[in-house]
């Protein structure tokens, strides 16, 4: 990396001003300092001297586009729930199982099952910590802040982002994204951000 | 063996601190492009993409 290599990267304000419409400070702050980041692995993975490591920066890339996405829709969704376009249920159910008791059983059919009683409760996810991305993506469509199109995108961010764990790649790492596989996600990103957007901003109208 | 009188008490006003020089090429986080800059720069190395993410839609 040289001097002319960093000055080409946006100050922390920019990517601040890039999500505006998101009035929750914290938030927008942090998804600014993601973008930051994407923008130095973008710009060090075209450092013609990287070779081969260009390939675990796409990862990286993939993973923090996805954090951003996940964030701005789950921020949108709550938004929707506070202005009660949407409810909390959207974001589906924690299911916990309690026992109850045990029925004692003489079926040959079941000779080496335990029959058990239980108790289920459901509670909606209501904390980040419990939700998951595919949560988010599901809460999103449901309260019609993006449509099919959009939730595919966010869908296959997810299922990319997902390809982490070593023993379930089922090919060679390095063969997993390319330049033009990132291109592609930031342009699906960019339609989820401007979609969000567009209805957050007529929210706030 | 210099004594105090010859070192200087006061820095002169072009002075400035490690910190500042580099604050000064590469702005306080060390970043300095402008939007259009980073954007030209993004667009130009293949990344239309995200060259168009970086800018508000309003």
């Amino acid at each position: 990396m040289n001097e002319d290599f960093l000055k080409s990267l946006p100050s922390l304000d920019i990517c601040n001003n890039r999500f505006c419409f998101i009035k929750n400070e914290l938030i927008r702050n942090n998804c600014a300092i993601y973008l930051q980041y994407v923008a130095l692995l973008l710009a060090m993975s075209e450092d013609g001297k990287i070779g081969n490591y260009k390939y675990p920066l796409y990862k990286d890339i993939i993973v923090y586009a996805a954090s951003i996405i996940e964030a701005v829709l789950e921020y949108s969704v709550d938004e929707y729930i506070v202005k009660g376009l949407a409810d909390v249920s959207y974001f589906g159910y924690s299911t916990n199982y309690s026992r109850l008791g045990k029925v004692n059983h003489e079926c040959a059919e079941l000779a080496d099952c335990e029959l058990l009683v239980v108790k289920l409760d459901k509670t909606p996810k209501l904390r980040s910590r419990d939700l998951s991305f595919d949560d988010i993506n599901t809460a999103a469509k449901k309260a019609k802040i993006i449509e099919e199109a959009e939730y595919k995108y966010a869908d296959d961010l997810r299922r990319k982002r997902n390809r982490i764990h070593i023993s379930s790649l089922e090919k060679n790492t390095n063969d997993y994204f390319s330049k033009k596989d990132v291109e592609e996600i930031f342009e699906n990103a960019q339609t989820i951000l401007k979609k969000v957007e567009t209805k957050l901003l007529a929210l706030q109208a | 063996m210099r004594d105090k009188k010859s070192i200087p008490q006061k820095k002169p006003s072009s002075y400035k601190t490690k910190i500042q020089r580099v604050q000064d090429i590469y702005g306080k986080d060390g970043s300095s492009a402008t939007l259009k800059e980073a954007s030209d720069y993004f667009s130009k190395v293949g990344y239309k993409s995200f060259s168009e993410l970086l800018k508000p839609s309003v």
